[in-house]
């Protein structure tokens, strides 16, 4: 396995060059958003870490989904698979390679998001407002964070069952979506048995469940449905799959 | 490769079969490509050539049968890019990096140093455009980036798809002399190409497929050698029959002489044995690859004269 191959080969092309600062823009801007603007629209005038990563979730659940299945499918869509194949045959170490890359890129992006996240809070609350809650750190864990990591491995299995960047977004971003609209509908209708369904697909809330330890069997079902078998039958299309 | 070896391995197939549903591309192939040569690898398009590249590098798997370097699969290799150096498809060459990138990353994967990337740019001609993004490369430059990517492992076999589509004449020539030095090194070539007079000018050793199947083998000199005899007579209905009569495979030539399956001196005792007055008989000159190929293939030879299609007036 050469993480360190695959994290250089994604970073030093010119889409690379774009995405990156797009990206950390992005996190900065609502980061600021978060942390500063809080005091102005909460009756207490205070900042609370909780709600800034909340704010901040808004950009990383695209973020997070673009980087995950450009690391893992990218070279699948432009074709370059066929040099790495070529000096790297081992398909299965090279796919190991690659998740470890992403998920290198996602802790990164998370841990300079939380630090960002806290720090304009910081400001904002101290310098600006009457205080700030940095508190809240727990419900970031049990919250923000299983919802981020739901994100990146839904990301993760449509990148390595899917192998196309196209197709991988459209699913990684569109499902969540739908599920979620779904579970809106589900809960409006009042209607039970969709619920259910909609609970078997939700991983974001399975996540959340399994974070803050209220989850039963039932949680894994969406990790079972969602990551686990998207991920071994794309590594067996991996292994398989005819190049050129 | 830098150094002269005679321990390249051999590349060697055994009864590669690949089927794509009931089609098969590749037909029970056999052959091998020995160090200290360039075997070219010719067959018209769909023939499989492709499909038996990939099953060789370990991009696609064969339903039956092996290909082996050295008598190990590709994918058993360890570093093969440091024993087998390969372009197949130039366009796989990620367009976001520039040539340098794109080498200093293969040399990092290969675990050579960095500067071998620069040296491998002077020597595919690119350095000056080393800086340059690919994806401005013209389709000449991406083919002499592909070619560098597949010697900057210092490898002792190449395998090369087309490696002259999209280069000047200069490049012709330098591949060429990269080729046949490479190959007076030891070292062991297979190449792949349409280019007939190229793989003419630059291969010792044929390999001829059609419809999956190895149609013929050789070396060069063999397969273009000399095909037969050159014959005419006071009265070619009279030769024609004879020929006939004796189950001897004749074709007419442009020149109105017969191209007869036989030995000049066969030819002359069989005339005399039928009373036939001969006004020309001689050994037929060797045929270009370029007929070899037609006639090894099935294929019909284009027409010279001939308007392509979309030339035609109504």
């Amino acid at each position: 396995m050469r993480p360190d191959i695959d994290l250089r080969a994604a970073l030093d092309t010119r889409g690379a060059a774009i995405l990156l600062p797009l990206s950390l823009l992005a996190v900065i801007g609502f980061a600021a958003l978060g942390g500063l603007l809080q005091p102005a629209l909460t009756p207490d005038a205070t900042s609370d870490l909780e709600s800034t990563v909340f704010v901040l979730t808004l950009p990383l659940s695209l973020i997070i989904p673009v980087l995950t299945v450009w690391i893992t499918a990218g070279e699948w869509s432009d074709r370059s698979i066929q040099t790495t194949l070529l000096q790297r045959p081992g398909r299965l170490g090279v796919l190991a390679s690659k998740c470890l890359a992403a998920l290198t890129v996602f802790a990164v992006l998370v841990a300079v998001s939380i630090g960002l996240a806290a720090a304009s809070t910081w400001i904002g609350g101290e310098l600006i407002g009457e205080g700030a809650d940095l508190s809240s750190i727990d419900g970031v864990m049990t919250t923000q964070l299983a919802t981020l990591t739901a994100t990146f491995l839904f990301s993760l299995a449509m990148g390595v069952a899917l192998q196309s960047t196209v197709l991988g977004l459209v699913a990684a971003i569109g499902v969540p979506f739908v599920v979620g609209t779904a579970g809106t509908l589900a809960a409006a209708f009042g209607s039970e048995t969709l619920a259910d369904v909609i609970r078997a697909v939700d991983l974001s809330s399975a996540a959340v469940a399994l974070a803050d330890g209220s989850a039963g069997a039932f949680e894994l079902l969406p990790l079972l449905l969602l990551v686990a078998v998207p991920v071994v039958l794309g590594a067996q299309r991996w292994r398989h799959r005819e190049i050129g | 490769m830098t150094s002269t070896t005679s321990s390249a391995p051999t590349l060697e197939l055994r009864a590669l079969t690949k089927r794509y549903g009931a089609r098969p591309a590749v037909d029970g192939l056999s052959f091998e490509c020995r160090p200290g040569t360039v075997t070219g690898f010719l067959g018209p398009n769909g023939a499989g050539k492709s499909t038996t590249l990939r099953i060789l590098t370990g991009l696609a798997e064969a339903d039956e049968g092996a290909a082996l370097i050295g008598g190990r699969r590709y994918r058993e290799l360890e570093r093969p890019a440091r024993t087998i150096g390969v372009m197949l498809d130039a366009g796989s060459l990620h367009g976001g990096r520039s040539g340098l990138e794109t080498l200093r990353l293969v040399a990092r994967t290969l675990g050579m140093p960095a500067a071998r990337a620069e040296e491998v740019l002077e020597i595919v001609g690119l350095a000056a455009a080393a800086r340059k993004r690919v994806s401005g490369y013209s389709y000449g430059m991406r083919q002499r980036l592909g070619i560098g990517v597949a010697l900057m492992g210092d490898p002792c076999v190449l395998v090369l798809d087309e490696p002259a589509n999209g280069l000047d004449p200069e490049g012709i020539r330098w591949m060429r002399r990269l080729l046949r030095s490479f190959a007076d090194a030891g070292g062991t070539v297979l190449l792949s190409s349409h280019q007939l007079r190229e793989v003419e000018a630059t291969v010792d050793h044929l390999v001829v497929i059609s419809g999956g199947r190895l149609v013929r083998e050789g070396p060069l000199e063999e397969l273009t050698a000399v095909a037969g005899t050159r014959v005419a007579a006071l009265d070619e209905t009279a030769l024609r029959r004879a020929l006939d009569a004796h189950g001897i495979a004749f074709e007419p030539r442009a020149d109105g002489e017969l191209a007869v399956s036989l030995a000049p001196e066969d030819m002359g005792r069989l005339a005399l044995r039928e009373q036939l007055v001969l006004t020309s008989l001689g050994a037929d000159v060797g045929a270009g690859l370029e007929e070899v190929f037609f006639s090894l293939t099935g294929q019909e030879e284009p027409i010279a004269d001939e308007p392509a299609p979309a030339l035609r007036t109504a």
